[in-house]
């Protein structure tokens, strides 16, 4: 468990290296990551499965009963109400709240990369993006200075008795 | 092609016509919207538009060199055959009477066209391995892109046809010849 976690660690400093530097971001080795914690930390059973994620199922705190027991559920909205799915109880509880825990954490860190991969993306236009806007600025100034106008985005016309010679 | 990432910014501080750039096109934003007083204004100011297109110029050179990069990479063939398809499409856009703002627009042209063709390759080149959200993306960069585009083609196309002088008067002997910035040339 140590080892995972160790490894965790080490996938998501690499995910947000990456980030820093602009990189490409790669969730695959995050995600191999977390597939092991689901087993080791929780067992099969008490993971969160891909179609309950998908139904939007959230994690909570454990809820103790009167008599010291410790049980685990997960809440979901179905149609404004929240609904609760009991996941384990005692020792399995913890562990399955723990791993969705960190499960929470490594998809916050997904989102986040694949949010910023994005902007990177989106950011390469940039310079020509500024450099159209400056240039079509240039040409509507020069058109506006010569006495062009243009009504309602339509055609460039030259107003009547506006030779574009006054100073 | 290549996807090297593509890093170029316009250092507007280091133009040493910045404060004639910004007033200019603070005038002509008011302009735009539909300011006289500001339309009127720009006029004594138009001897600022060749040297800022000048600039400009200079600065779509750094941008064609980083649009280049980023799609060949390291293939020097390949950055040679789109400098020569570059250079042919500013050669059937140029005319020889050509301003500095013409040239600055014929300029922008290209890089456009380049970059519609640059968006569509690598969406065509990874479209199988894409999910919706980065398909979206691509998508909406070749939106963008060809968007540019038909501006740019638009806005070289309406400059040309309204011949708008950029107040450029030059002495030669005793002749006085108005070289206008689209190209039309009058000797008095």
């Amino acid at each position: 468990m140590t080892d995972l976690i160790a490894r965790l660690t080490e996938a998501l400093a690499e995910a947000i290296r990456n980030e820093r530097q602009g990189l490409a971001y790669a969730p695959e080795r995050l995600r191999g990551v977390v597939l092991e914690l689901r087993i080791d930390g929780t067992g099969a059973a008490s993971g969160i499965e891909p179609a309950q994620r998908a139904k939007g199922c959230t994690t909570m705190a454990l809820e103790t009963r009167s008599r010291g027991s410790v049980y685990y559920y997960r809440a979901r909205k179905v149609d404004g109400r929240v609904v609760k799915n009991y996941v384990d109880a005692g020792l399995a509880a913890v562990a399955a709240r723990d791993a969705d825990a960190r499960l929470r954490i490594v998809e916050r860190v997904e989102a986040e990369g694949r949010r910023s991969a994005l902007a990177a993306f989106e950011a390469e236009e940039v310079p020509l993006a500024d450099l159209c806007r400056r240039a079509e600025l240039l040409a509507r100034g020069t058109l506006l200075g010569a006495g062009y106008r243009r009504h309602d985005r339509g055609e460039w016309r030259k107003r009547r008795g506006d030779d574009g010679d006054e100073g | 092609m290549a996807t090297t990432a593509m890093k170029v910014e316009l250092d507007g501080d280091s133009l040493p016509t910045r404060k004639a750039f910004d007033e200019f096109f603070d005038l002509v934003d008011r302009a735009n919207a539909g300011d006289e007083k500001a339309a009127k204004a720009l006029r004594p100011k138009l001897d600022v538009v060749p040297k800022v297109a000048e600039q400009l110029g200079d600065f779509a050179g750094i941008v064609r060199k980083a649009i280049v990069t980023a799609i060949t990479g390291e293939q020097l063939a390949m950055a040679e055959a789109i400098a020569w398809k570059l250079g042919a499409l500013r050669a059937e856009l140029s005319q020889p009477s050509d301003g500095p703002l013409e040239r600055l627009l014929v300029e922008r042209v290209t890089l456009c066209w380049l970059q519609v063709h640059q968006a569509e390759g690598l969406y065509a080149q990874k479209f199988g391995e894409l999910g919706i959200e980065w398909s979206d993306a691509y998508q909406r960069r070749i939106d963008r892109a060809q968007r540019r585009y038909l501006q740019a083609i638009r806005t070289l196309a309406q400059l040309r046809r309204l011949a708008v002088p950029a107040a450029v008067q030059i002495n030669v002997a005793e002749h006085q010849v108005n070289q206008m910035g689209a190209g039309v040339r009058t000797v008095a």
